[in-house]
């Protein structure tokens, strides 16, 4: 069985750590698996109240790409709001992806209109925290109550049911020990990211998730309408957390997808 | 009336235990525990210690044992007096810091489980039996004749030492290798779990005497906590010789035992560690 490369960038609030399952199956078969701590999350020590922009967000997985090594290529893995930090490094690093896969991730092509699933992101990146969004969110304003708000952390009495209603409950225990409030101004840039012609011609793939109290079906739907992949699955039992509620399917279909390329 | 007794009964009944975690690890540890616990209609806190999972306290800011275990002490602080007395469980080097805890609060815990964990006494300083440790040499003249040294540095493999603070008062560091943790730690322990602790681990200080300070902990305080030790058999970290070495120095209300556990119980055998933890509730809060 050929090796490949896979590059894992986890959704907002969590870090590397939620990929330990796949990161391990895909390593006892003789892959590499990387779980990138993005800035402000995991174990990586900034304060998210300090992230500025995308580009500041993304400086973990941007280093990693521009280090490796001319002839390697690796396989992008992104979850949740995060598809946006995968698209943006797939522009500036084209030719070190040999394929981009979204597991119910932000697909959105650069240089299109945003479609209505990121609006409530966007209300929240121009101040404008509706009640409902307080309702789920707590807030930090760590540039003072006048300006922008820095991080937003999901309420714990919502967890469960919006990011892991069908996880097995260690998991979800595993979780409120690791999640960390997400720094709000690496959601903006990804409603800003150029048209990049070179980043098109990645092969990408996109899992659904059909129990996703996080990501509704619609709005998945749409994205996928609005930007088809070369390779669709469809993980009808998983709630919004795939690496958590079916992590063997989900590793099932990272290989499936890879096979299609060469490593 | 039948009902109130059922809800005070219910009230007793249901415990608090919190967890401390070892050199390196984080609350993330105890995550298949604290799930049995809870599912076993326990209350369960697990305390990241300073530097350690997720909070975000630098090393350079930790200069005393009580720095290192703030959170710790935070959490035991801010219980009423109200409150029922907890339990407290550590693991591996968070036992000196359980015991910082007792010697300052021994009114709000009503046991320590110290699970292959490093045991203090109330003679000798703090740091004194995770020294020790480092020091002394074992033979184990049992059967398997299992040579038991004291990890020379080429025994902690990949695992990394430094110092840090001033230069006439230096602390030290410690970062677990992945390979001392596969090797000594986690070898029994599902695989899947060593991939998530080879994300997490994070340098952490060591205890010495220098970062503990050299007054032992007191009768009144420490002393005057019930102790049990849980045995982990087939721990390489800290093993049978020396778990049991520290249970002689200072010995425990009960002796409790997992045989085929390594380091990482609450990984390699969590439903047996469950079980006993039961037991330890019923019988001793």
């Amino acid at each position: 069985m050929s090796e490949h490369h896979f590059v894992f960038v986890h959704g907002a609030g969590h870090g590397g750590w939620c990929w330990y399952k796949i990161a391990n199956s895909l390593r006892e078969n003789g892959h590499k698996a990387t779980c990138i701590d993005l800035k402000g999350a995991g174990i990586n020590l900034t304060d998210p109240n300090t992230v500025s922009s995308l580009d500041d967000y993304n400086q973990p997985l941007n280093d990693f790409l521009s280090q490796l090594p001319l002839d390697q290529k690796v396989i992008l893995v992104s979850h949740s709001v995060r598809g946006g930090s995968m698209t943006a490094a797939m522009c500036q690093y084209p030719s070190k992806v040999s394929m981009a896969v979204y597991v119910a991730a932000a697909m959105v092509k650069p240089g299109t209109i945003i479609p209505p699933i990121l609006k409530e992101v966007l209300k929240i990146c121009s101040g404008m925290i509706e009640t409902e969004a307080e309702k789920i969110w707590d807030f930090t304003f760590g540039n003072g109550p006048c300006n922008l708000p820095t991080t937003m952390m999901m309420k714990p009495e919502y967890v469960r049911d919006k990011y892991y209603n069908e996880s097995p409950m260690e998991d979800y225990t595993l979780a409120t020990t690791l999640l960390r409030p997400a720094p709000i101004m690496a959601f903006a840039g990804i409603v800003d990211i150029p048209a990049a012609p070179e980043a098109d011609k990645i092969p990408r793939v996109y899992v659904k998730t059909g129990k996703d109290n996080m990501f509704q079906s619609s709005r998945q739907d749409l994205m996928v309408t609005l930007w088809p992949p070369a390779q669709y699955f469809l993980l009808e039992e998983s709630d919004h957390s795939a690496f958590f509620s079916q992590p063997e399917a989900l590793y099932k279909i990272l290989l499936e997808a890879a096979s299609s390329i060469s490593p | 009336m039948q009902k109130v007794k059922n809800t005070m009964e219910s009230k007793k009944y249901k415990k608090r235990f919190v967890l401390v975690h070892g050199l390196c690890h984080g609350a993330w540890t105890w995550y298949k525990l604290k799930t049995q616990l809870e599912a076993a209609g326990h209350y369960v806190t697990v305390v990241d210690l300073a530097t350690s999972g997720i909070n975000m306290t630098s090393l350079e800011e930790i200069e005393t044992l009580k720095d290192y275990c703030k959170p710790l002490l935070e959490f035991l602080n801010s219980l009423c007096s109200d409150d029922e007395k907890v339990i407290v469980i550590a693991h591996s080097m968070g036992g000196i810091c359980a015991a910082l805890a007792a010697d300052i609060f021994p009114c709000k815990i009503a046991v320590i489980v110290f699970m292959t964990a490093f045991m203090p006494d109330t003679r000798n300083p703090p740091a004194y039996v995770y020294q020790k440790k480092k020091e002394s040499q074992f033979r184990s003249r049992q059967i398997q004749q299992r040579l038991i040294t004291s990890f020379a540095q080429e025994d902690w493999l990949d695992t990394v030492f430094g110092t840090y603070g001033k230069p006439d008062h230096p602390l030290e560091f410690a970062l677990f290798g992945p390979n001392f943790m596969a090797t000594n730690l986690y070898q029994l322990s599902p695989p899947e779990d060593l991939e998530l602790a080879k994300m997490l681990v994070r340098v952490n200080p060591i205890v010495t005497d220098n970062l503990a300070g050299t007054r032992n902990f007191s009768e009144d305080g420490y002393g005057s906590v019930t102790r049990i030790y849980i045995v982990c058999g087939e721990d390489l970290a800290i093993p049978e010789d020396y778990q049991r070495w520290m249970i002689s120095n200072f010995p425990v209300k009960e002796v409790m035992e997992i045989k085929d556990a390594d380091h990482m119980a609450m990984f390699s055998k969590p439903q047996e560690l469950c079980a006993l933890l039961l037991v330890v509730a019923d019988k001793y809060a």
